[in-house]
């Protein structure tokens, strides 16, 4: 009955042999994780569509073998300076609510299976926007990797009513 | 067979499935309505359509089974083991009927007044067990002839169907072979050759012919290579045509004989040689049946005659099995009705579809890359590609859209029975037939559209009399009118009929206990009309086949809105009703204007395009300026323009400026001139405009997706799609731009703040800020309007007192606090000091560096927990920390905020509007981030008599928040005002003021005041807020 409960509402929490596998995305000079069964694709540079009057951290939409996806900057998303103009940037197709949305940021890096037993809550002090995307943190080796929250990231719906 | 009953057939076996799956639901949970109201309402459906179709016994047992359903339904009867079981057996007799009338084209006949008594003892209240009935066996096999007969309908027959009346005459000619007797007797026929005789005589007439003809069938049946071309047949019906063909042959009726030869074989490949096997088996026969050789011969001649009728039948059979891909191998005589059509789930069709486009993509692609290339091999094969992927891509668009023309094509039938049983006189006027609707949308509407026809024709149209009596014509008309308009589909429905009547309908909301008297007092006569849309509601007195069971209106309604649609009502009594629907086209293919915009491409649905006017200074046409807004004169009427490029600010405000005046400016007008502009004449309604365009590139067929819910709220827009060349476009919405185009407008005459709508004024408020730096690099800024001053102090004047930094200032002692921890005061020369005044409290803010004033607008993105800092924005293109200033007031003087707590819950507040009044700019600008980093959209003004004023243009807010202490209107006046009725009547009131004694919470309680707190008491402020948001929402 185990495999009933979702993962990884447990695997944060007690279980302390199992591994979870991460994405790991550099953004700016920050590794941030997501889940890799919530990553639907990886993507190089793409032609975007702009669409004006949209929220800022809104970049346009593609086209996305047949589907219109809504991109997303990421860095904009969450508060970073923007990134240069020429600077290359990757995304990450994640689905939020039957929607596909791509997540732009600066590059992918590794596939990581992390025990949890390296997993901690988010820091009481982190920026509390941080905070409310962040799932926790995981101590690296020689870094820390925010594990994002899909979901709380593309939680638009109600800061849309208010805008 | 009958168009009209062959839609009626699929339909209903549909509806039985489903209604015999609710059926058990139901009695497994008998309290829940919605699969009740959802039973009641296809077993009403099948009951209304048999009516029209005159099925009398369907209609009978469907109606008996409504009555028990209905009297579930008003709670008269309890739902039970025993009624589902008697209505789950009329629904196997319902199939069986249909079954029945699949095969015959005709209601088979048979007794169901059994099945119906039962559920009428039920539907009485005698649910007491009766004895179960017996399910009847239907008498198919006893039906005579259709009489919508093959013939009247001008159907040849399918191959593989022999005529009924053929077969029956083949059967009646032949006694039937298979008796030794007759077989005995026949053998003993002397066999004379006469050459007086005919060939039919010589045979030995219809008895050998018969046995011949059972020889050949069994024959047929061992032989290796005529055995598959005959597996369609069974022996009997071999023998049948064999017969038939033999005797018609023989007497030398050709046209009786190709006619059977024609239906002989229905498998295709049958060619000369099988022909020739099928003759020498005959021939063989008539050897066995002692026919003599030459007879034999002459007989077996005579099958020549029909050697190309019969190959040529088959390989007519062939192609059309070829055509169709369609095996016509069932076993059955004829291949049932209901799969000649499949049907497959939209989700296939748009996997498909997205696929095509990925396969279009590709392709593109591909061509891109021959392009380059001179003499490539691949040209040839890439251009079939294309060929066939442009096909491909067209079908799968064409699978999805069908004229709304056959939603309609039943209708005709149903006003004319309609009327002949109500005897009234009704005209049906179509328009728009071949308005293209989305297939899944337009099954949809189908129903609702039946129903909406079926009760103008019932409740609407009067009976001549009346008609003459009112004064109106004898003939009432019923219009349908269907057409694309700003991306929906509008249909309407008009009749001319009596309206509907608000006194009944009054009569019926009371009876109902719909609404109090009171509420009903209050309505207008259109609120009361509305009602109709009421589950359950309907006005007909009697219960009539045709409508009036209180399942129509609602059933359209939901049925609509299920799609995304609207539906509305214009009824005036004694003139007639009209209905308006509404479908968005987010399913529909339409034709667009692709057009270009500071670079990026837009799509206007041409529909609502009315034409292209090229815009040139030295053209006719140009466009000219009244006071700011810019016209085009266009056949003699002015037409107003708009800028897509404002509209979508890709100008800001200024540039915006600047570009009408360049248009205005003479020398500017020189410049503009090499530049033409494009104007898109667009209408929506009545509304007529243009809009400037940069580009107009080309008309393309695109497939609108709607937009993802995050942009969802961007008006402009009505949806998007991807081009041919695979890239994303998004497709303006021309209701959306006339509104924003018009807001704008009033922004642009008024040219004051004041005139925009208080709607924007809340979101695009700016603030001057001043930003500084004071400890760190990062800049801080803080509210301009909260400084009093700036002032550079002599670092020598300073001093210290009670451990403070202070300094004489103005007569006073200024306390001087450091902007940020760990920052030094200048060793010499001049310190920056920010002198904030509130009251009778100043106090000087000590910073490094003073850097600029910006505008900006305040969005305060991330609030903060050090203490001083109440969030960061993004000001001038950098994140600053917002500092409180309340903070460092506190800290100047104690008492300034007696206690505070600086750690803030930053539970989400839902974006919830909140009005500001207070008089004090100070308190404004400090409650005004505070609030919004919270999460609320905050609008302040500066006295009651402002608040009054937003009121009364019709603002909404969540919740108010007021001062006591006013200048004109005290708080308490305001609250009393405010409750004592109008828009805001409801709105949660919290006070915030210094008065915070007994006497002043209770007096703000008397007044209306929700809650009341103490002005300097930041964390119950926001507690309040939240509590009193949520006892409102509770009780939304």
């Amino acid at each position: 009955m185990n495999d009933l409960v979702p993962r990884q509402d447990t695997s944060l929490v007690a279980q302390v042999e199992t591994t979870q596998e991460f994405v790991t995305i550099h953004l700016a000079d920050q590794l941030l994780g997501i889940p890799v069964l919530a990553v639907h694709d990886v993507l190089n540079q793409q032609q975007i569509t702009q669409v004006p009057m949209a929220q800022e951290w809104v970049s346009g939409v593609l086209n996305l073998r047949g589907r219109i996806v809504t991109a997303i900057d990421l860095r904009k998303r969450m508060g970073i300076v923007a990134r240069d103009e020429n600077e290359k940037s990757m995304s990450i197709v994640v689905e939020h609510k039957g929607e596909p949305y791509s997540l732009q940021i600066d590059s992918v890096g590794d596939v990581m299976a992390l025990k949890t037993m390296d997993f901690e809550k988010n820091p009481v002090t982190l920026d509390a926007h941080w905070r409310s995307v962040s799932k926790g943190i995981y101590r690296l080796d020689k870094e820390l990797l925010v594990i994002l929250d899909v979901d709380k990231l593309l939680e638009f719906d109600q800061q849309t009513k208010a805008a | 067979m009958d168009d009209l009953l062959n839609e009626f057939l699929t339909e209903t076996s549909e509806s039985i499935d489903v209604v015999d799956i609710e059926l058990v639901k139901l009695e497994q949970d008998p309290s829940n309505k919605e699969v009740l109201d959802n039973i009641f309402r296809l077993v009403h459906t099948i009951k209304g359509t048999c009516g029209f179709l005159g099925l009398p016994r369907l209609e009978s047992v469907a109606h008996a089974s409504e009555n028990v359903l209905g009297k579930f339904r008003d709670g008269d009867l309890e739902v039970n083991e025993y009624c589902v079981t008697v209505i789950l057996e009329s629904l196997d007799r319902i199939k069986d009927i249909l079954a029945g009338l699949e095969e015959t084209e005709q209601e088979p006949e048979g007794d169901d007044s059994d099945l119906i008594n039962v559920l009428d003892d039920i539907a009485a209240g005698n649910s007491g067990g009766t004895a179960k009935v017996a399910p009847e066996t239907v008498a198919t096999d006893d039906t005579v002839e259709g009489e919508i007969v093959d013939k009247t309908l001008g159907r040849s027959l399918k191959p593989g169907e022999v005529s009924l009346e053929e077969l029956e005459a083949a059967f009646a000619d032949a006694p039937g072979p298979g008796s030794d007797d007759q077989e005995e007797a026949e053998s003993n026929i002397p066999t004379v050759t006469e050459s007086g005789r005919s060939l039919f005589e010589r045979i030995g007439g219809e008895d050998t012919i018969s046995v011949c003809a059972h020889i050949v069938a069994k024959r047929i049946e061992t032989d290796k290579a005529l055995k598959g071309l005959f597996a369609n047949l069974s022996t009997d019906a071999k023998k049948a045509k064999f017969t038939g063909l033999l005797s018609t042959l023989l007497q030398d009726d050709m046209d009786a004989a190709s006619n059977i030869a024609d239906s002989l074989v229905t498998i295709g490949g049958f060619t000369s040689t099988h022909f020739d096997q099928l003759v020498k088996l005959v021939k063989s026969s008539f050897g066995e049946c002692q026919v003599d050789g030459d007879t034999s011969d002459e007989a077996a001649m005579t099958f020549e005659l029909i050697r190309d009728t019969v190959i040529s039948s088959s390989a007519a059979v062939s192609a059309k099995e070829a055509k169709t891909a369609k095996a016509a191998k069932t076993a059955g005589a004829e291949t049932k009705r209901s799969n000649q059509s499949i049907r497959v789930s939209v989700d296939l069709l748009e996997d498909l579809m997205t696929m095509v486009s990925e396969l279009v993509l590709t392709r593109n692609q591909l061509m891109q890359m021959v392009r380059d290339v001179d003499e490539s091999e691949f040209v040839v094969p890439i251009q079939r590609l294309s060929q066939c992927t442009t096909e491909l891509q067209e079908g799968v668009m064409k699978t999805r859209m069908q004229p709304i023309g056959n939603a309609w094509a039943k209708l005709p039938r149903i006003v004319r029975d309609l009327s002949i049983e109500l005897d009234k006189k009704i005209e049906l006027d179509m328009i728009g037939a071949e308005t293209e609707l989305d297939r899944q949308v337009l099954e949809l509407i189908k129903d609702p559209l039946t129903h909406m026809v079926r009760n103008s024709a019932d409740h609407g149209i009067e009976t001549p009399t009346i008609r003459l009596a009112n004064g109106k014509k004898e003939t009432g008309t019923i219009k349908l009118n269907a057409y694309h308009e700003g991306g929906h589909i509008i249909i309407e429905i008009t009749d001319d009929g009596a309206g509907i009547p608000v006194k009944k309908l009054k009569d019926k909301i009371r009876e109902k206990n719909l609404a109090t008297e009171e509420e009903i007092s209050e309505m207008t006569d259109a609120q009361v009309q509305k009602f109709i849309f009421h589950a359950g509601f309907s006005t007909a007195k009697e219960v009539t086949n045709v409508s009036g069971r209180g399942v129509g209106m609602d059933v359209v309604r939901s049925n609509i809105e299920k799609i995304g649609g609207t539906v509305d009502m214009n009824s005036v009594e004694g003139k007639g009703s009209t209905f308006l629907i509404k479908i968005p086209l987010t399913l529909a293919i339409v034709s667009a204007l692709i057009v270009g915009a500071s670079g990026e491409r837009f799509a206007i649905p041409q529909i609502s395009v009315l034409e292209l006017v090229r815009a040139n200074s030295e053209s006719e046409h140009k466009i000219e300026k009244i006071k700011d807004t810019p016209v085009l004169r266009l056949r003699n009427r002015l037409l107003p323009l708009v800028f897509i490029n404002d509209i979508l600010g890709f100008t800001n405000e200024d540039d915006a400026k600047k570009a009408v005046k360049e248009v205005t400016d003479e020398s500017a007008q020189q410049m503009k001139a090499s530049n033409d502009d494009f104007i898109v004449v667009v209408q929506v309604g009545t509304f007529t405009f243009g809009i400037v365009v940069d580009q107009v590139f080309d008309t393309e067929e695109i497939v609108v997706k709607p937009v993802a819910p995050i942009l969802k709220h961007l008006e402009v827009y009505s949806g998007n799609t991807i081009l041919g060349d695979g890239s994303v476009i998004m497709i303006l919405d021309p209701n959306g731009v006339a509104a924003t185009a018009s807001a704008g407008a009033g922004d642009q005459a008024a040219e004051e703040e004041e005139e925009v709508s208080a709607q924007e004024r809340v979101n695009d408020e700016r603030e001057s800020m001043l930003m500084f730096r004071a400890g760190s690099n990062n800049p801080k800024v803080v509210p301009l309007s909260l400084i009093a001053r700036l002032e550079d102090i002599d670092v020598e004047d300073i001093e210290i007192a009670d451990g403070k930094y202070v300094v004489q200032y103005r007569g006073a002692l200024m306390p001087i606090i450091l902007a940020a921890d760990g920052m030094e005061l200048v060793e010499t020369g001049r310190q920056q000091v920010l002198v904030f005044t509130d009251r009778e409290y100043t106090m000087g803010l000590a910073v490094d560096e003073i850097l600029d004033i910006v505008e900006e607008k305040l969005d305060i993105k991330l609030s903060s927990e050090t203490d001083g800092i109440v969030g960061s924005a993004i000001i001038d293109g950098k994140a600053s920390e917002v500092i409180d200033v309340a903070h460092f007031l506190g800290l100047a003087f104690d008492d300034w905020l007696m206690s505070r707590d600086t750690s803030m819950d930053d539970n989400s507040s839902g974006g919830h509007r909140i009005l500001l009044i207070d008089d004090s700019d100070f308190f404004r600008n400090m409650l005004k981030p505070l609030l919004t980093v919270a999460g609320y959209s905050v609008q302040s003004v500066s006295d009651a008599h402002d608040a009054i004023a937003l009121r009364d243009n019709g603002v909404m807010f969540d919740l108010i928040v007021s001062d006591i202490e006013m200048p004109g209107m005290t708080g308490f006046e305001f609250a009393e005002d405010i409750k004592s009725g109008g828009l805001w009547k409801n709105t949660p009131l919290v006070a915030l003021s210094a008065l915070a004694g007994e006497k002043d919470i209770a007096k703000g309680h008397e007044v209306g005041f929700d809650d009341y707190v103490a002005k300097f008491d930041r964390e119950s402020l926001l507690r309040s807020l939240q509590q009193q948001l949520n006892i409102k929402g509770d009780a939304a």
